[in-house]
């Protein structure tokens, strides 16, 4: 049986320049080109030649060092980034990213920023009424409903966005570092739970993260990207342990190199 | 009222649309009146008292009547209220990015909603204004033709669609150049002094010809004074003309941010 395409991505590459100084206004744009000034600007490659489909229902981890690049393609997936000519994007879902810095207006009350962000998602407000007890009841925010968020702690907000996630309804959650064991000890337990049971096991779903733990249990595939190139892609597994050896040796590299130069 | 209408409007098609657009302007709307103890409350209230003060100050302070106009203060209001309306959206447009961004980074969100929702906001905002201004107005004899006023959304629409087209542009700008708002503040006083708020347009034809074929909203506010203040019928090819650079201005600033909003958001 074929299985359904809901990301496909293919020839992505991304360059960013980065302005050595000034540019950034109209003054500096006007005297640089009076001046006919060389450009310092430099051109750095976030990801190059990147292709990769993912299918309905799967979880995928995306690893790898700082600065390898696994941002830059999430964004590229998000399409809040245009990848570089040539490369092509295709998503089939509604998605949602969420991170610890996720999507609540902080001057908004718990009751607007849920029929924001389900509206957003494409949820109608019929719908959103009829989850809305849901959503604040799982976040423990009985009698907080109409309070600023500003006004929450961070555990609240925590919760709050986690709860928001969890009855979100999309098709394809990406996962910056975010996962389920959010807030105290007993809201961590229903989390953990709710997030195997309603967001890995029903959804297709990106995760990035550095712990590699996270990445072999809730996994089915791993992609590894390196210097914005993507290294492997295969059971998580064999990716996750071909990366803790190189990871090893670039350490005991350094290491090296720093008794050499004493 | 308005929840009347939208939900009539949110019947016909693509309701969760409707609703986004209307649940985004809603809560904007709340943030900027709901958030002290007089709120709505002083919406309604300020432009009432501001013409009041203008009323004052130029039938009994300067005594005069302002250019050989019989009540300057509905005169220039009857222009300001849609002006102030006009810069609001541009300026609350040009902040898009940065006020909406965790949508735009999290949710995949359709960026003409935020415009649309912006629109609505700023909407909402002046239907308080006019509603102000019309009471006040027919305390000083003004009557207004049922006739003359079913033509008002429209030149409402021609403003709204120039603002939004301009916001679109202006928010992709302001992401490369970080002092364009210096300019804006600058080109926003040239448009006040040359749109005709304060100067009837005849004034401007007679001094500034070119300016008078230029700027659209010259031809916007004469209709809206016969509309709102002389009850005459409005200029049908004056508004004809306007809504076409409209439409132009709209589709340009919805080009420009098609083409560029993704770019804009990684030099975020």
């Amino acid at each position: 049986m074929d299985r359904k395409k809901v990301i496909s991505l293919k020839n992505i590459n991304k360059t960013f320049k980065i302005k050595g100084g000034g540019g950034g206004t109209i003054r500096e744009k006007f005297t640089k080109a009076l001046r006919r000034k060389v450009s310092n600007s430099k051109t750095i490659s976030a990801l190059i030649d990147i292709n990769i489909d993912i299918y309905e229902g799967e979880s995928i981890g995306i690893i790898g060092r700082n600065g390898s690049g696994k941002s830059t393609l999430l964004n590229i997936i998000m399409e809040t980034y245009s990848p570089d000519k040539g490369g092509k994007i295709y998503t089939n879902g509604k998605l949602i990213r969420l991170d610890l810095g996720m999507g609540v207006d902080l001057n908004l009350s718990a009751r607007d920023n849920i029929y924001v962000n389900g509206s957003v998602l494409g949820l109608t407000f019929k719908k959103i009424g009829s989850i809305f007890e849901e959503i604040i009841n799982f976040a423990n925010l009985e009698g907080f409903e109409n309070t600023p968020v500003k006004f929450f702690s961070k555990g609240m907000r925590q919760r709050l966005l986690f709860s928001i996630a969890i009855h979100a309804e999309a098709d394809i959650f990406v996962l910056d570092e975010f996962f389920g064991g959010t807030g105290d000890l007993d809201f961590r337990k229903k989390s953990d739970h709710a997030f195997k049971n309603k967001i890995l096991n029903k959804h297709t779903v990106v995760i990035v993260s550095h712990s590699l733990q996270i990445i072999d249990t809730y996994c089915s595939r791993v992609l590894w990207i390196e210097n914005g190139e993507c290294l492997l892609v295969g059971p998580p597994q064999e990716v996750t342990t071909k990366y803790k050896q190189f990871v090893q040796e670039k350490k005991m590299k350094r290491r090296n190199d720093a008794k050499l130069d004493l | 009222m308005l929840n009347w209408i939208y939900k009539k409007i949110s019947r016909i098609e693509n309701i969760s649309r409707f609703e986004r657009i209307w649940k985004l302007a809603q809560v904007d709307f709340k943030k900027r009146y709901y958030n002290d103890k007089f709120g709505i409350v002083w919406a309604f209230f300020n432009p009432i008292i501001r013409v009041m003060v203008f009323y004052y100050v130029f039938e009994h302070v300067i005594n005069r009547t302002g250019l050989g106009i019989d009540n300057f203060a509905l005169f220039l209001f009857s222009a300001l209220i849609f002006w102030m309306a006009f810069v609001e959206l541009i300026k609350t447009s040009m902040k898009i990015f940065r006020s909406k961004g965790y949508l735009i980074k999290n949710l995949k969100v359709n960026k003409i909603d935020l415009y649309l929702s912006n629109a609505v906001t700023s909407l909402l905002g002046l239907l308080f204004n006019i509603t102000s201004y019309m009471l006040v107005a027919t305390l000083f004899g003004t009557t207004f033709s049922f006739d003359n006023i079913l033509l008002l959304p429209l030149l409402i629409i021609t403003i709204y669609f120039i603002g939004i087209g301009l916001g679109m542009y202006l928010s992709i700008c302001q992401i490369f150049f970080n002092d364009i708002n210096h300019l804006i503040d600058i080109i926003i006083l040239i448009g006040f002094w040359t749109s005709g708020v304060i100067f009837p347009s005849e004034l401007i034809l007679e001094k500034f010809p070119a300016i008078y074929y230029i700027n659209p909203f010259i031809g916007i506010f004469d209709n809206l004074r016969n509309i709102l203040l002389f009850d005459n019928p409005i200029n049908i090819t004056i508004l004809t003309i306007n809504m076409t650079i409209a439409i132009f201005i709209y589709i340009g600033g919805f080009y420009i941010l098609n083409k560029y909003y993704q770019f804009a958001f990684e030099k975020l």
